[in-house]
């Protein structure tokens, strides 16, 4: 099982710099969580899923993150109209739900689904090589970003690790339920893991050492802009300018 | 734990997020070249753990472990966590994009404490797992803390969802701290050099096993 899965070619990934699509995506977040009506919330939603579609994003994948997200954000839209007494709305069971809670519970769906596939259609598409690239073109410290690009490379080989433990342990019959049991063989379990992490980074460590590894890393950064990116900062203003017209 | 886009207040975010970014630039630079491939496997390795599910009843609860990540990897904690919850969010959509400061802030202050209180109590002799037991159970009630203290300066509209995480963590923080008392003393067992505290080879002698 693999957790991150290649990108696919796409118009974003192969015609948008990254720059301009991690920036655009950051400058978005801000802006929509600087809104609060819940029709101009919509409105944006609207766009932003006018551009999925014609980006043709890989609708599983968006979906899966979408629907993630949302599990959290439904026990907020539950909790929130019961947080206020006073105002508009309706008794059920013997419980209050104001309709202002209610709003405001919806209006932080909207924002957190806007930014989210708007990340996922401009940011998620590149590689994260490619990523990286646009990191060190923001002056971000090499060390954050080698940390990250170890980190990703890793996760799947952990992963796994971890299920090749797991496994072992399935074909010796462990059953997790809630005992001190399970309790211990999952900390052995972690522990086993942080050990062959840690075992296999001073295994990584020499082998750059051995290649000749003098305590630097070299990224060039080949990126440019091009048209398609003026049309993209151009369509970012205008969605932003609307909306606070209609604001 | 993860604080998704749009719930909090904007002064928050700006809080939170230059707090967070102390955290990052002083964790970046105690740590040097050669350390970068251990901090991102034990990022990675925290990461997959965060996958591994516990059944409690009907439900079940993910491990967090954030105390053992301050223990192993002190401020680099910080930077490490930047990485694993930037790309939870780009790969699986949990946690947000202006949230990411606040997540950092309730993730990485926690295990940092954590970090100086099991350093400080290395000297005193007592059993190791039942310091496994306090300092990953601590380590859960700090973040809980903060997240709720987040949630608290948002808004009064955040005080029922404050109240109901730090409800619904109290389980987490039982089982965080058992397994983490369980995984401190197989590591002490096993390598006690991974720990990211230098006394541990002088003190580990005077512990009990």
């Amino acid at each position: 099982m693999k957790i991150f899965k290649q990108t696919s070619p796409n118009f974003i990934n192969q015609r948008v710099d990254p720059r301009i699509a991690i920036l655009l995506s950051i400058g978005w977040a801000i802006f929509i969580c600087s809104l609060d009506s819940i029709s101009i919330l919509s409105c944006a939603l609207g766009m932003v899923i006018l551009l999925a579609i014609f980006l043709q994003a890989e609708r599983a994948e968006l979906f899966l993150k979408v629907s993630r997200l949302n599990l959290f954000l439904c026990l907020l839209l539950i909790l929130m109209p019961l947080s206020y007494t006073g105002g508009e709305g309706i008794e059920m069971f013997g419980l209050f739900f104001s309709k202002y809670g209610f709003i405001k519970g919806l209006a932080i769906i909207l924002r957190a689904n806007n930014v989210l596939i708007l990340f996922v259609l401009l940011v998620s598409c590149f590689e994260p090589i490619i990523l990286a690239k646009a990191m060190k073109s923001f002056r971000i410290s090499d060390k954050l970003i080698f940390l990250m690009l170890f980190t990703i490379r890793y996760i799947d080989t952990i992963h796994q690790e971890y299920h090749r433990l797991r496994d072992a342990m399935k074909i010796r019959s462990f059953v997790p339920n809630l005992s001190m049991h399970t309790i211990n063989t999952f900390g052995l379990l972690v522990g086993q893991l942080l050990i062959r992490s840690f075992d296999r980074s001073t295994a990584v460590l020499e082998a750059m050492k051995c290649r000749g590894f003098e305590g630097r890393f070299y990224l060039p950064v080949n990126l440019k802009f091009s048209i398609i990116d003026f049309y993209a900062v151009g369509l970012f203003v205008l969605s932003c300018g609307g909306l606070l017209c209609l604001n | 734990m993860h604080i998704a886009d749009g719930v909090l207040d904007n002064s928050v975010v700006v809080v939170t997020s230059i707090f967070a970014g102390i955290g990052v630039i002083k964790g970046i630079r105690g740590i040097e070249f050669d350390d970068i491939p251990k901090t991102a496997m034990l990022s990675a390795a925290f990461f997959v753990i965060a996958l591994i599910h516990i059944n409690i009843g009907v439900s079940s609860i993910h491990l967090v472990l954030n105390g053992m990540m301050g223990i192993l990897l002190g401020w680099a904690v910080f930077p490490a966590l930047a990485i694993a919850l930037a790309l939870q969010y780009l790969f699986f959509g949990f946690g947000g994009i202006t949230s990411l400061g606040a997540n950092i802030v309730v993730m990485g202050y926690s295990a940092v404490i954590c970090y100086f209180v099991f350093k400080n109590s290395i000297k005193y002799k007592s059993n190791i797992f039942l310091k496994g037991v306090a300092v990953g159970g601590l380590a859960v009630i700090l973040a809980v803390g903060i997240l709720v203290a987040i949630l608290v300066f948002s808004g009064k509209e955040f005080y029922l969802v404050a109240s109901t995480v730090a409800v619904s963590y109290l389980p987490v923080i039982v089982v965080e701290g058992l397994v983490s008392g369980s995984l401190l003393k197989f590591i002490f067992r096993v390598r006690p050099e991974i720990l990211n505290v230098q006394m541990v080879n002088t003190k580990i002698n005077h512990l009990k096993m």
